[in-house]
Order: C-alpha cells, then structure tokens, then sequence
C-alpha cells in the first residue's frame, strides 16, 4: 500500500474579506467582547483564519473567544461556524478524536440551518477516515459531500469553494490507494476551479502541494519545484505555517530525487521546525520519515535508524492519540442507527404485536455488527502497524545485509596481501615490500572509503579495482599481464567493489594454476540503466579449476562470491529488476579460459 | 659549497621521521638531511639556525599544528612539503592553495614526484603567495581563492570570478571573468570535489563546470549554456531539470 499523506483540507469558507485589514488582535478581541451585532461576527467567519497578519495561536485564541461569545448571544449557527473551524485546528494538529466529535456534534445543527457547513461536515469526516485507514468509509462520505453540495449552487463563492475540497479530499483518498490517475484528475479540477477566483488562495496551494506528490511519483521534479517554490512563496507571504510546511516537505523530496543530500535534510527540516513550532504533529513525523529516508539513501545508516526511530515514535503517539477516533465514529453510527430503529419499532408496537421479536433481532444485530465492527477495525490496525513494521525491517535488513557483506570483503583482501608482503620481506627486497605496502595502505584507504556508500563513481571503482590489480601482479613472476579499457568511462556511479570479487576468482582459480603467460582482459559497455562488464583469463577453465579444488578438498564455495551473489540477489530486490546479475562462459577456442559477464546497475550523472 | 639540497624533517613521531629519513637516502642522492625535529617549535628554532632549503612538515603534532608555521615567520625563505596521515580539509586548502602535499604512509612514487616538483620550480619567492592563501583558507574554513598558474609563474584568483572550468583530456583550463584563462593538470573531477561546498559552481556537463552566477542565457533545444564571456557550455540531458531549478532560485 502506497503510504498515506493526506494533506488536509481546511474547511473556512472563503467570502470577501473585510475591510478591517489591519486590526490589532488585542483591539479584535476587546471588539468581540462588546459586539452584539451578528454582521460583524458572520464577517469574522471567513476574515478571522484567513487573515495572514495573525498567526496560529493569534488565532486560536480568536476563535476561542468568538465562539464563546457568539453561544452566549445564542447566535447558533454562527457560534457552530467557529466551533467547525476548532475541529479543524484539531485536524491539524493531528487530533481527530477530538475533530471528528466535535464535527459530530456540529452536523445536525448545521442540517437544522441548512447550511454549506454541512458539506464541510461530511468532508472533514471523510479526509479523516480515509487517513486513518478505512477508505470505504471515507468515500461514503465524501459521496455524502458531493450530492449535498449540489443543493449550494446558487452560491457560487461557497459553492466552488466546496466542491474543491471535495475534489482534493476524494484526489487524496485515490491517492492514498494508489489510483494514482483517478488522483491526478481529481486534483487538476480542484486546482482548475481555485485558480478562476483568487481569493481561493488556499485552495490554490493545496491543489498545487498535491500535484507535486503526482509529479514526484512521475519523475517531473522540475514541476514539483516550480509549484512546491510557488506555493512557499504564497505560505510565507500569507502566513498560512501549515502550507508553508508542507511545501518545505515537498522541496526536501524533490532535492531528494536529484540527491542533493544537504538541501533535502535543510527544508526536511525547515518542515520539521515549522510544523512542531505550530503543533502540526503528522507533518512533523512526515518529516522525520523523509529525513531517514534521506539518510538512507545516502548511506548514513546510523542517522536514518535514528530519523526512523523518531518517525515512528511521532505516529505512534498519532495513533495512540486517536486509537479511540474509529471506534467513537462507529458507536455514533450504531447509535444513529439504533436511534431510528427505536423509532420505528414504536411504530411497529403501535401496529404489530409482533415487535417484541423485532426488539430481540435489532439488539442482536446491533450487538453482533458493534462487535463485527470492532474486530474488523482492530484487525485493521493490526496489519498496518505489522506493514510498518514489517517495511522498517526490510529497508534495515536489506541496508546491513549490504553494509555487511562490503565489510566483509575487507579481511579477504587483507590477508592475501599481508602474505605477500611477509614473502617480499623474505626475500629481502625492500623497496618492493615498501612498495607494496604503501599501495595496500592506499587500497584499505580506498574501500574504506567506499564501504559506506551505496553508490560510487564509476572512475574511483577502475581505480580501486587497477590499485588490486597492482598488488596481484607483484605476486606473479612478471608473467601476469592485465588489461582494463576503461577509455570514456566516466559519469556514472555503480555500487562499490562489485567487480574484484569476480577479478580475484579469476586469478585465483584461473590464472594461478596455470603455466605460461597469464592474461586477464577487463571491458566495459555501458547503456542507459546498466554497465555490462566482461572479464576474460585465459585461465585453466572451471572445469580443471574444480577439478583441482575437488582433489585439494575446497570444495567449499569462494567466500567473496557467495557474499557478492547474496548482494546481486538484494539489488534485484531492491531495485525491481531481475536483468542484473552473473553470466560464466567457458571460452572454448584452443588457448581456454573463462569469461564472466557482469550486468551492473549503475546510475547516470551527466 | 654542495649543491645539495638542504632538508628539515618535522614529526612528532620517531617511527615517522626514520621512514622518511631513509626514504629520501634511497630516493635521492642529492638530499642532504640536516636535522629532525620532534615538534613545531623545536622545527621553528632549527630552521632559523640552520636555514634549510625544504622542510618536511607533519600536520598532526601535539600543541601546534605543522600549518600553524606560518605564523613563526614574517618571510618564508624556504619550501614546505606537508606530511599528513588524513585526507582532512587541511588536504583542500593545500590544493586551492598550490602547497604540496604527502599522504601517510608514503609512496615512493609520490615522494620522487614531489623532489621533482621542487628542483622544477623557479625559486622566485612566489612561496608567500602561496602560503598566505593557504592559512586564509585554513582561517576562514571557506575556499574562496585559488592559486593559478600563469605564464610568468603563479597568480590568486577569487573563485567567485571564475566564469567556467572546461575539460580536455588530462588538464582543465579555467575562464576568468576578465577574460584570462588558466591551464591546470588536473581533471574536473577535482575541482568538482574542491568546490562542493560551494553552490555557485554546477557541473552541468562531462567536460563542464560553470559558475551559476555568470550564465547569461541558455537553450533547451540545443543544450546549451551561453555564460557572460560569450562562451558556450554543454549542458547533458541528464543535468537539465537540476540547471533550471539552480537557476531559478
């Protein structure tokens, strides 16, 4: 299942804004206080979240004193409009217990009026259900939303303004379900209707965050960035922090794609710092999410442990928050449900003696589909928090089996080469055991740099691999000739030390047992997705290599190709494709030898 | 008078001294080693007595750091070759700054070349320029000179001028933004890691590194960067999205 970001959508209508522009907060609230005139508070609906010259808790605070005072006025339908806009802030901040209650209890006092607010209602609820997992739900919902708005169309402004969210709920509802073009379509109509008005501003920015994940998801970076930096410039300027979040997230993701490590972890953690700054919770562990993933791909494994260690803490106190959101949502069903089951049965006593039984089957029923409900729902849980779990521990398996395997290929090369220095010190040549271990010292040097990586330029690979290469000549008697057409082979990156595993088999079965002038031949062809490598010895060939390893007793396989076959096996895992790998051919002409055929990923730089 | 030439070893390690000690007796017969000291200030002391022609430095010695000589001297009349056991960022700043440099343990390929290298070089006291370079470097923690070479010998240049680096082959040639351009032995690859850090320069092609701040126009139809001096620079396929964002921003 695709991992689910659903960007939230604020319900706040958005009319005309007024012209008290640049009121002070403290003269608003002292306004507030005083006024009894129903205009005044009906124009605060829509200036009040919109106004960028306040900030969040300016805000809160706002909201908080207006509801109040509008239910002390028993302005009802005015004071729900700001009790509406706290399930939001709720929202928000990651508590949908508390915004699905409050929405819960706002409904039928929106019906009542018939008013807009009523969409918002089933809007909110649905975004919220989808993200917490049950999109069945979500959708009814939303469908729920969509019929109902339809009742608004002489209203325009409202009307438009809802059928956006509606679009941009539904887009992240496919989205999250990976109806990536049932998605895109969704987000393109909201994004259409928010650029005809432009005090749909807010809209706009979420339209635009939202296709970002498209484009993302498509490979069009430059299109994210182009919206993602449109949509900062609109979130710094109006204050929204929120969006200004989210589009910090999307920026990361987009340096991410391009591997511009620095500037991904900075606005990863501009992201981070905003949304805790604000209380936005979910932002703030989709933040830490990118931030391990940044690491990961960068090699730095210890950090992406610890950001996803830090991420999972973060949506485990989001889900802890609202284990109980679910299941309240579902007894209000039942309770709904119950309620008009009463109703009727009343009528059905009046008419029917035979409601007594009627009475028997909806309690059962009503007990049986709670219970059905909450088993279904707690398994529902469970398996998400086992994918999590469960995806946690590939990517850590997958990054150790390989950070392991390159760590182990160390002690293999040492050994070889500590023998061959003790054997030049016999023989007294100093210089070339000097030599010898000035260019061993370079080469530990070499793959201890390249341990940590993942990905490496494919020149300091060759020059790896010619440095091994050096070392193996001065253990044979100058009748080892090696040849590496490395010409024009530059401007990509392969994973490290994935050739000299093969390169020492073939001396080291090939070329050691054989007498006469040994040669080893190493080309290169590269395309778009892969480097194919060939490596030719004219070698005593496997079968008389297997032969001789039969009668010596090694029959055991090589500990370096076995430990780079696991690793070809993960990187077909890894990047989806099974084209990688080994082919081993006998040559078959008069002189013998073996060739073996590398299909190495490798990653294009320009 | 012996036209040897007159060497100081500096290193806090015994071990350190004798290996390159008696490298350089193997190496080469015209080098004459005068003394070895054991730490900076001792190395400062019998420099001034004894006033050699190079010195071997080690970076990494208790209390003052080999680079740190620089400040023992008001005119530098002899020539450093730093000794270090870590690729750090002191190793950037000798290149930015044209010092020659020694990785531990020593090769003796290595060490031969730098010998050459120092009999070559015209012994004109351009040193200054190069050293002052490289404790600004070392200073500041930031690269933002580069020392060049030119006809009449060596040249600093701000790499905030630098227009472009093209790549030919083993060497690179840098345009300047008055119009003068420098030859250099080294591949991009080289500048590209020396100037990393510093997000005026993109590597927008195989043969090419341009600094951002001096494009002028560019082509998407014929991928092409057209930078202030009128050169024009390749852009690959590959780098296209990445130019235009850096760019825009």
């Amino acid at each position: 299942m695709r991992r689910y970001l659903l960007i939230l959508i604020i319900s706040a209508s958005t009319s005309a804004l007024i012209s008290a522009q640049s009121i002070q907060k403290d003269s608003l609230l002292k306004k507030i206080k005083s006024s009894t005139d129903i205009e005044f508070f009906e124009e605060m609906v829509d200036y009040i979240p919109l106004y960028g010259g306040y900030n969040k808790f300016e805000k809160k605070e706002l909201t908080e004193t207006i509801k109040t005072r509008t239910a002390e006025l028993n302005f009802e339908l005015t004071s729900s409009k700001f009790a509406y806009q706290q399930s939001i802030e709720n929202t928000l901040e990651g508590n949908y217990t508390k915004a699905l209650d409050i929405v819960a209890h706002l409904l039928p006092i929106f019906k009542k009026h018939r008013s807009i607010y009523e969409v918002h209602c089933y809007n909110t609820t649905g975004g919220m259900l989808a993200d917490l997992g049950d999109i069945d739900e979500g959708l009814k919902n939303m469908t729920m939303a969509i019929d109902l708005v339809e009742n608004f169309k002489s209203n325009t402004k409202e009307y438009n303004y809802c059928v956006i969210n509606n679009h941009l709920v539904l887009g992240n509802i496919y989205y999250g379900s990976d109806q990536i073009e049932k998605a895109k379509l969704n987000f393109l109509k909201a994004d259409s209707i928010a650029s005809l008005d432009s005090t749909l501003i807010r809209e706009k920015c979420y339209s635009l965050l939202n296709l970002t994940n498209i484009d993302l998801s498509e490979g069009n970076y430059l299109e994210s960035f182009k919206k993602s930096s449109q949509v900062k410039q609109i979130a710094t300027s109006t204050k929204y922090s929120e969006i200004l979040a989210y589009s910090h997230l999307k920026i990361s993701q987009g340096y991410l794609k391009l591997k511009k490590k620095d500037s991904a972890l900075l606005h990863a953690d501009f992201a981070k710092q905003i949304s805790e700054k604000y209380g936005f919770y979910r932002t703030v562990a989709s933040a830490h999410r990118l931030k391990s993933k940044i690491h990961k791909q960068f090699g730095d494994f210890a950090n992406a442990t610890y950001e996803y260690e830090k991420y999972f803490n973060a949506k485990r106190a989001f889900d802890s928050k609202n284990t109980n959101a679910m299941s309240n949502y579902y007894t209000d069903l039942a309770n709904k449900d119950a309620q008009e089951r009463n109703e009727l049965r009343i009528q059905q006593v009046k008419q029917n003696e035979d409601a007594r039984l009627s009475k028997i089957t909806g309690i059962v029923l009503f007990i049986m589909s709670i219970g059905l409900i909450g088993l279904w729902f707690w398994f529902q849980r469970r398996k998400l928090r086992e994918e999590v779990k469960k995806e946690r521990m590939d990517s850590l398996l997958v990054n150790s089996q390989l950070t392991a395997i390159r760590s182990q290929m160390n002690p293999h090369f040492t050994f070889n080469c500590l023998n061959s220095i003790q054997s030049l010190v016999l023989k007294q040549d100093v210089n070339g055991a000097y030599d010898y271990i000035s260019k061993f010292a370079l080469l530990v040097r070499s793959v201890l740099n390249q341990s940590n990586t993942e990905w490496i330029d494919v020149e300091e690979e060759i020059s790896t691999l010619k440095l091994y290469l050096e070392l193996e000549e001065l253990r044979f008697d100058n009748d080892f000739h090696y040849h590496i057409a490395d010409n024009d082979l530059n401007g990509f990156e392969i994973p490290p030390l994935i050739i000299q595993p093969f390169v020492e088999n073939a001396i080291k079965h090939g070329l050691l047992h054989k007498k006469g002038l040994k040669n080893l031949t190493i080309t290169f062809k590269q395309d778009e997705e892969f480097l194919h490598c060939t490596i030719i010895d004219n070698g005593i060939g496997r079968a008389k290599s297997s032969e001789i390893q039969e009668r010596q007793q090694l029959k055991h396989m090589s500990f370096s190709t076995q430990s780079t076959n696991t690793r070809f096996t993960l990187m077909q895992k890894r990047l989806g494709t099974d084209k990688l790998g080994v082919t081993i051919e006998d040559i078959k002409t008069e002189e013998g030898g073996t060739k073996v055929h590398l299909t190495i990923p490798c990653k294009i730089l320009f | 008078m012996s036209n040897k030439i007159r060497a100081i070893i500096i290193d806090d390690e015994e071990s350190a001294r004798h290996i390159l000690g008696s490298l350089l007796a193997r190496i080469s017969h015209d080098i004459e080693i005068i003394t070895k000291c054991s730490n900076l200030e001792e190395g400062v002391i019998s420099i001034k007595a004894f006033k050699p022609d190079l010195v071997f430095l080690d970076i990494e010695m208790p209390q003052y750091a080999g680079y740190e000589i620089t400040s023992f001297f008001d005119k530098m009349n002899f020539e450093i070759i730093f000794v270090t056991a870590y690729d750090h960022y002191a190793v950037k700043a000798f290149e930015v700054a044209a010092v020659d440099y020694i990785l531990k343990p020593i090769s003796i390929d290595r060490l031969t070349e730098s010998i050459e290298k120092y009999k070559r070089k015209a012994k004109n006291n351009v040193a200054a320029l190069n050293y002052q370079t490289m404790m600004e470097t070392l200073e500041s923690n930031t690269i933002s000179k580069l020392v060049v070479p030119t006809i009449k010998g060596q040249k600093v240049i701000f790499i905030k001028d630098i227009v472009s680096i093209e790549a030919s082959r083993a060497y690179c040639t840098i345009h300047a933004y008055n119009g003068e351009s420098y030859i250099l032995s080294k591949n991009l690859k080289h500048f590209e890691t020396l100037f990393a850090e510093n997000s005026l320069f993109f590597r927008c092609h195989k043969s090419w590194i341009i600094n951002t701040q001096h494009v002028d126009s560019y082509s998407k139809s014929e991928l092409s960067i057209s930078l202030i001096n009128g050169q024009k620079a390749k852009l690959s396929k590959y780098k296209k999205a990445e130019f235009e964002f850096v760019v825009s921003h």
